[in-house]
């Protein structure tokens, strides 16, 4: 039994398979991880870890475990999404624990969740004392959610009674020294208006010195070169050498 | 079009990967006379019947090679541990045959026949 060729097979078999499935369950995992999820995501990854490596066992036992929790995932996730009730059940719900800048002990106690939690998470959003606080939910992921009350609110351009100008997405015109055509012509412009642009305005001859171009909603272009001379003032390693 | 292709070849690298995990009942299978096991065992079997120690031990190095194909077959979708049992058990054999016990060369036999028919169930 040759063991290197077989861990280079049953690797490629639990890479591509947990691809697979990572891709099918979706950006959930990572933007909206619940306890739940995070231990889902530890379980399947260490069967896909076994499955390459524990070659006491034969790959199909390893696979079959490893599609089994996704089915599982699969399933709940259809569940959730179909039914309210089964999915306050399974993920829990957002829990208010300050409100009107007095905290909640009776809710905290129950989720088992500590003031000095509840203090840290504050200052990590900027506030030092829970009396600024209007309403502060632990949301299901087990991060923060805090709305200031409205005294010690930023002051926005709406309160002023300024009038803003649009604000979109930019759209990428250059990556990696390739034109996107499909993003120009999607901005309405051309091959030729954009190296007109890069000649006039930054002395560019080639797109492909370009490392990315950015066209914001006001018109304005942001160019980033491969070759840029920056100064650095400071050095902030304390060794020297690559850091 | 592009969406249906989109799902399919996922779908058709899961069931390649399901295929060839499940494949060792199929792979264990001679592909010649020069790597059918179970002939070779049944052989070796009369031969020690018989006590017919050197065509014994010629069968049993044919037996020997036929495993080496076989292994190398079996290796991707089988245990360490069931190839490991096998080859134990040719290994006890050989020398059993070389010390012309019967009672021993016959026990090992039983239990190779035993190893080689649980192989991919």
């Amino acid at each position: 039994m040759n063991e290197t060729l077989v861990v280079i097979f049953r690797g490629i078999v639990a890479f591509t398979t947990l691809l697979i499935f990572t891709r099918i369950l979706g950006k959930q995992q990572i933007s909206q991880l619940t306890y739940f999820d995070y231990i889902l995501g530890i379980t399947i990854g260490s069967t896909a870890s076994s499955l390459t490596t524990d070659l006491s066992i034969r790959p199909w036992a390893h696979w079959v475990g490893l599609f089994i929790w996704f089915l599982a995932a699969i399933i709940l996730q259809v569940i959730t999404l179909k039914s309210r009730k089964v999915s306050k059940y399974f993920d829990g719900e957002p829990t208010i624990v300050i409100m009107n800048g007095k905290i909640m002990e009776d809710a905290m106690r129950n989720m088992r969740y500590r003031i000095t939690d509840l203090l840290e998470q504050l200052r990590i959003k900027g506030v030092f004392s829970p009396s600024q606080v209007e309403f502060a939910i632990l949301e299901t992921n087990g991060k923060l959610s805090v709305l200031k009350k409205s005294q010690y609110q930023n002051l926005t351009p709406k309160d002023m009674n300024l009038d803003t100008k649009y604000k979109g997405l930019p759209v990428e015109l250059i990556y990696d020294g390739i034109i996107l055509e499909q993003n120009l012509a999607q901005v309405g412009l051309d091959e030729e208006w954009l190296k007109s642009q890069l000649k006039n305005l930054l002395n560019i001859e080639d797109p492909s010195e370009v490392n990315l171009a950015l066209l914001d909603t006001q018109g304005k272009l942001y160019v980033d070169k491969y070759d840029e001379e920056v100064e650095i003032p400071v050095n902030v390693s304390d060794y020297p050498g690559a850091n | 079009m592009r969406n249906i292709t989109g799902y399919m070849v996922p779908v058709i690298i899961l069931i390649i990967f399901a295929v060839l995990m499940l494949s060792i009942s199929y792979l264990k299978q001679p592909l010649a006379k020069s790597d059918d096991m179970m002939q070779y065992v049944k052989l070796i079997k009369s031969d020690i019947k018989a006590k017919k120690w050197n065509q014994a031990d010629e069968n049993f190095k044919r037996l020997k090679e036929a495993w080496k194909k076989v292994r190398s077959r079996i290796q991707f979708a089988a245990s360490n541990g069931e190839i490991e049992d096998l080859s134990n058990n040719l290994a006890r054999l050989e020398g059993a045959i070389e010390a012309k016990d019967k009672l021993s060369s016959l026990i090992e036999l039983s239990e190779t026949k035993n190893h080689w028919k649980s192989l991919g169930k």
